[in-house]
């Protein structure tokens, strides 16, 4: 079973939650090119979202190029293990780090003492 | 656009002469959409389902199932609709068993092989008498017998109320199943709008006897984004709820 949790409080649609959460697996090669994702009804079951929610948010991620649907078979990552391009997994973790960096100023954190979280938390 | 599965217009109903329940409520579900009909306790949800049964007629307006009128066309109506109560699915003293052999007499094409399946699956006790369950069963009876029918149309009045977390699982499970096997038209009225969000396409808001919302999912999100207020389902509904809508 692949890890997603959906936050029904959050303002990012649901199908935007998936979508995310699935390219980020895909990305960091969690989903190794040629693993299996799970059938569209296992995933809908699994987050209770409609299904076509799932066969859309696959739909777009194919037409991404980081999976694949074999019809009759299901869908498989496509991404080669490490071979996604430099350049957009530094994108991936960019947006994260904006939020972080958000979420930092807002609770009064300067920047200096964000890198020196992450820097303590990469240690451990 | 096909025309919508069920399109009501401009209805209104009262159970006691001048204290109108429903007012002028509008409303049209697009065929295939699975729309939550959101509304706090007492906002006239059980009402409208009863409505769209044809289990009374409207004082004024129009509802039409598919292009009928229910009250006048109640067994045509009901053939092609499956209809999931917030009360118990029978008589009390009824064993479950002697439920579904009453559900085979009185609604032919009804697929009791997936009924049976779904209630053996929630470990139903089929010879207790359906008031001996519990209000989880219950409404896993209710559901597991409702999904049996060949419905185009599954109304679903507030199927989680008293449910404990696993029942409310199956429940959704359930419903989940169901849109992935075939095409339905669902009307999903609760009152708990965040469980259901990821579920649905579309969601009408009911406040004082009227729709006071209603359109596709993603455009409710963006218009509440882009007012500054919070896109979740649950906020939206509070916005909504919220305001002076007695008349």
């Amino acid at each position: 079973m692949i890890q997603i949790t959906i936050n029904p409080q959050s303002p990012i649609p649901i199908n935007e939650q998936i979508k995310e959460r699935l390219r980020l697996l895909l990305l960091a090669g969690t989903l190794a090119a040629g693993d299996q994702l799970p059938s569209v009804r296992q995933l809908a079951v699994q987050l209770t979202v409609n299904p076509n929610t799932v066969a859309k948010v696959y739909r777009e991620l194919e037409q991404e190029g980081l999976l694949t649907n074999h019809p009759g078979k299901g869908c498989f990552a496509a991404v080669p293990p490490g071979g996604r391009r430099r350049d957009e997994r530094r994108a991936l973790i960019r947006s994260e780090a904006r939020a972080l960096t958000e979420k930092a100023r807002t609770v009064g954190l300067s920047v200096a003492e964000l890198l020196a979280i992450i820097q303590e938390e990469s240690h451990e | 656009m096909s025309d919508p599965a069920i399109a009501i217009d401009r209805l209104r109903y009262a159970y006691r002469p001048g204290r109108p329940v429903l007012r002028d409520l509008s409303l049209a579900v697009p065929a295939g959409a699975v729309m939550g009909f959101l509304g706090p306790n007492g906002a006239g949800k059980t009402t409208l389902m009863h409505l769209l049964n044809g289990f009374m007629p409207p004082d004024a307006g129009a509802v039409q199932v598919l292009g009928r009128e229910p009250w006048r066309e109640r067994v045509a109506v009901q053939r092609r609709l499956a209809f999931v109560p917030e009360y118990p699915p029978a008589y009390p003293w009824l064993t479950v068993t002697a439920f579904l052999a009453f559900y085979r007499r009185v609604c032919p094409g009804w697929d009791e092989a997936a009924a049976r399946r779904r209630l053996d699956e929630a470990a139903i006790p089929m010879d207790q008498p359906c008031g001996g369950l519990s209000r989880g069963q219950q409404g896993l009876v209710s559901l597991g017998v409702a999904l049996g029918r060949p419905a185009d149309v599954l109304l679903l009045d507030d199927p989680t109320l008293g449910l404990d977390v696993l029942a409310r699982r199956r429940l959704y499970t359930a419903v989940v199943e169901e849109l992935a096997a075939r095409a339905v038209t669902i009307l999903f009225a609760t009152h708990l709008p965040a469980e259901v969000e990821g579920v649905l396409t579309h969601a009408a808001f009911v406040a004082g006897g009227r729709i006071v919302a209603a359109g596709a999912l993603e455009d409710l999100k963006a218009e509440a984004a882009a007012a500054g207020r919070s896109a979740a389902l649950e906020d939206i509904a509070l916005h909504h709820w919220g305001g002076d809508h007695a008349a």
